[in-house]
Parts: structure tokens; sequence; C-alpha cells
């Protein structure tokens, strides 16, 4: 059976454009790789950029867990689809592929 | 795992993938890979890095292989791309 808050991860992942599950919050992050994630995700024009802190959810980080299959954070959201973490968002800026898909 | 084998086990994934591997830690369980494939045509690149991943499971499930970092091109990628 699919976890309880399955449902809710989706809604917030197609709640807006993107979206990252991080440690800490855009403003305050409390990890590495989560504040080099933001950074990429701006340097790459990125305006209004929607942060879930999984430190303080601890049952939400479980059920994305279980969507994604991926085990670490930070987890981005490009338009509802999963598109990896802080070292996949970064390869994909270098290349320009990060800026095609916030078009 | 040794390196040898991380590489011959990832070039199975498909016919044509080219992969280099770097032991990060000298101690055979945290490996970065350069992984060069056709079959990465058309995939963004989370769905190249979990063909990669999906090649090694049985060993990171085990922890025989604690950590794989990887980069990922399609040869016109590597074209473009790899030489940096």
């Amino acid at each position: 059976m699919a976890h309880p808050l399955v449902g809710k991860v989706n809604e917030i992942v197609n709640g807006s454009p993107v979206v990252i599950f991080m440690k800490g919050t855009p403003d305050f992050p409390q990890c590495g790789f989560s504040h080099k994630a933001c950074q990429v995700l701006r340097a790459a024009g990125v305006q209004s950029l929607q942060g879930i802190d999984v430190l303080s959810d601890d049952p939400l980080w479980t059920a994305l867990e279980e969507v994604t299959e991926w085990p670490t954070v930070p987890q981005i959201f490009i338009k509802g689809k999963f598109i990896g973490g802080c070292d996949i968002v970064t390869e994909m800026f270098e290349r320009g592929e990060l800026q095609e898909m916030l078009k | 795992m040794t390196p040898e084998q991380l590489q011959k086990r990832i070039e199975t994934m498909a016919p044509g993938t080219q992969v280099k591997i770097t032991d990060l830690t000298g101690t055979m369980d945290h490996y970065q890979a350069t992984v060069v494939s056709p079959a990465f045509q058309g995939k963004i690149m989370i769905e190249q890095h979990r063909m990669v991943m999906a090649t090694v499971q049985k060993e990171i499930d085990s922890g025989e292989v604690h950590a794989l970092t990887m980069k990922t091109y399609t040869p016109e990628q590597w074209e473009k791309f790899g030489s940096k």
C-alpha cells in the first residue's frame, strides 16, 4: 500500500514550477548540498523557489523517498517532474540543460 | 568490487557503452564513473544515472559499493562537454 502522504507530495510538486525538498530553507539551508542546489537554481534564473524542509517533516520525507526512490536530499522537481539532486542539477546547469528545462 | 569489475559491469548496460572508473578513496567502495553510451540518447540526466545504478544495484544494496558518483554522456554530449 502506498504511503498515506504520497498524495501530499504530488500536490506539492505540482503546486509550483520549481520545488526543492531540502535540509533547511532556501534562505537558511542546513546542508552544503542543499545550499549549492539552491544557488544553482537561482543562477539558472529561478526567482520563485518553493523549498520544503524535510528536517521538520519526517513522515513527508518517507513518502518522498517512496515517490522518487532516491535516497538523498536535496531533491529537485521542475514542472512536477523529479529531476535529481545537487550533482545532477549542477551538471545540467553547466551543460545548459537546466535552463532549457526551465523555459 | 574492483575497478575493473565495476567497469565491465557498467559496460553490460548497452552495446557501445564506454566506462572510466576512478577509485576515489583507494578502498574499492567509493567510485566515480564516467559513462558514455548511445543508449543515453533522448533520456534526461536522472534517467541516465538510474540506468547505470541499475547495473550495480546488488552491490549497492549489499554495501559492497558504498558510493558511486557519475557523469553520463551520449557520444554527442561527450564530444561537446567531455573534454573539460
